[in-house]
């Protein structure tokens, strides 16, 4: 599992952090697919996680523990509301974007999934995370979620659905099989 | 098929994490977010725990302003100007005051029914984050006597109002089992953790929720308090009105309950728009140094004050006061300032960002009018 790892039992809260931070931050920025939003919540997070960090360094996987505290920090309603904002920003999707036209099939279809992803609902974005960036199984998401598989696998396939459905066809086929 | 949008999902995450802020300066920000954090964790409007001592008799406070009924003049800054590169902690107050937001918000929808031994206590309004956002609403049933100087301990039914959302599917928790309310989907998750709760959007922008936290109900009475749930007329007020903030400073968010109308508790969150929300744009915009990148003062009205003991004696507008000063390193970013308004009641501002003069000019603009307050605890 990619995200249980990273860091032995017994380090200092400062030896996480100094080791852990950048992957941490790139892992809340998948989450969010908020730059800025990440930088908020793994600020909070990491105040919490230090006044905490006697008893979370003694788990046997404290970097999932700071990972499950990340999402469960951008699924509550209040952070739910800052980011369903995400989506519904042009500035905020230009910002996802490069100016110039990109005659690439591939990358166009990375950057039309750029798109894509924001326009996700909050949770389906989460799953898609811990599934396809942390390669977590459905039973690990579920169990950071702290809901059921099924509804982990619901959310996974109605994403999929979406971003299959809503990605451009030229740009679907270019995936076929020749 | 599948295997090939998993992997354009992978690059596109890939190139996403590459976007990611910088480490560095996420570690650099800790200490000031350590002390936001802990001075939000006991001030703040979102469930603080508080460990002061409950005042169990709370007078009542006629119509009171601190100072005049007009803004207050136009005053020089005590303080000496800060840079306008410089941290927002040593802003001083800005020389014009800029209209206030209203905390009065309609209240919009209201349960019919709520299960026995429940009462409402607590209203919550969260403003968005600029002037043409719209609000979200949250009141609170509970059980039982609230704490006197921090209404929101403690569970409670909570009725969450939203409108304006643009894809109410978007805020809303889709993955509990499917129910009908009055004719719209909704979703309700059951208990688990000791919480459960029902969302559903009646249609024009609006998603209502009501969550049980830390309190037992049935999954029928939850359904039962949900399809009850009508139109309410109603506003939402605040007994504490504001006239004057530093400049670029709004209300953000303010809070009224307590135990009875008689021992009414009303906090008010207000900042740069920065503060408690996140953006794309905001976020540019303060690394670009156009606006704050920080600065909040959180103002209560009560019977207690959770301020440190001690600190210079002062007067505001003829009201005793007093500055008291934490040394430790959190609470060295804060001013504080207690004003005695008498009757018991008192007021407590603590601030990160402006300066002991500015809220000394955010006290004596504040008016008190504690009416409209009946609801609390019925």
């Amino acid at each position: 599992m990619g995200g249980g790892g990273g860091v032995s039992e017994g380090v200092t809260f400062e030896e996480f952090v100094s080791a852990r931070l950048g992957v941490l931050v790139r892992y809340a920025t998948v989450v969010t697919w908020d730059p800025h939003l990440a930088e908020d919540i793994i600020q909070n997070v990491l105040v919490r996680a230090q006044s905490r960090w006697p008893r979370i360094s003694r788990m046997e996987a404290p970097e999932l523990y700071v990972k499950r505290m990340v999402v469960n920090e951008f699924l509550s309603w209040r952070r739910r509301r800052a980011a369903r904002t995400v989506p519904l920003t042009g500035e905020v999707l230009d910002g996802f974007l490069p100016s110039a036209p990109d005659h690439i099939v591939q990358r166009d279809d990375r950057d039309a999934m750029l798109r894509l992803i924001a326009t996700l609902p909050p949770r389906q974005r989460a799953v898609i995370a811990l599934r396809f960036y942390e390669d977590l199984t459905v039973d690990q998401i579920a169990e950071i979620l702290g809901c059921r598989t099924v509804t982990v696998r619901t959310h996974l396939s109605r994403a999929l659905a979406s971003l299959q459905n809503a990605l451009p066809a030229t740009l679907v086929t270019t995936g076929e099989p020749s | 098929m599948t295997r090939e949008i998993e992997d354009v999902i992978r690059a596109a995450q890939s190139r996403r994490a590459e976007q990611a802020p910088s480490a560095e300066r996420i570690r650099a920000g800790l200490p000031r977010r350590a002390a936001k954090v802990r001075n939000q964790r006991r001030y703040g409007l979102a469930g603080a725990v508080v460990a002061a001592a409950a005042v169990t008799a709370a007078a009542v406070v006629p119509s009171l302003a601190l100072g005049d009924r007009t803004p207050p003049a136009v005053v020089q800054p005590a303080g000496p100007a800060g840079s306008p590169s410089g941290p927002a902690k040593s802003a001083a107050p800005a020389t014009s005051a800029a209209p206030q937001r209203s905390l009065e918000v309609a209240l919009g929808f209201r349960p019919h029914w709520v299960p026995s031994g429940f009462r409402e206590h607590l209203r919550h309004v969260m403003l968005g984050a600029d002037d043409g956002a719209d609000p979200t609403l949250l009141r609170v049933w509970k059980t039982g006597v609230p704490d006197a100087a921090d209404p929101t301990k403690g569970g409670g039914l909570s009725l969450s109002v939203s409108t304006g959302v643009e894809d109410p599917a978007n805020i809303q928790d889709t993955s509990g089992e499917r129910v009908d309310i009055n004719g719209a989907p909704g979703f309700l998750s059951g208990a688990r953790d000791g919480k459960s709760s029902v969302s559903w959007s009646p249609g024009e922008g609006t998603v209502l929720s009501i969550d049980a936290s830390r309190v037992r109900i049935s999954e029928s009475d939850l359904l039962k308090m949900a399809r009850s749930v009508r139109p309410d007329t109603g506003v939402a007020t605040n007994p504490v009105r504001l006239t004057w903030l530093p400049d670029g400073w709004v209300s953000q968010a303010a809070l009224v309950g307590g135990r009875s109308a008689a021992g009414w508790h009303s906090e008010i969150l207000a900042g740069t728009p920065m503060t408690g929300v996140s953006s794309d744009v905001q976020g540019k915009e303060a690394k670009e140094g156009k606006v704050s990148t920080g600065g909040d003062v959180n103002i209560t009205v009560g019977t207690t004050s959770l301020a440190p003991a001690g600190g210079t004696i002062l007067t505001v507008n003829g009201w005793r006061a007093r500055n008291p000063v934490r040394t430790d390193l959190p609470g060295q970013s804060l001013t504080y300032l207690v004003v005695e308004l008498g009757g018991g009641r008192l007021m407590t501002l603590v601030s990160q960002g402006t300066t002991l003069d500015g809220l000394k000019r955010i006290a004596e603009g504040a008016e008190i009018e504690p009416s409209g307050l009946e609801w609390i605890g019925r």
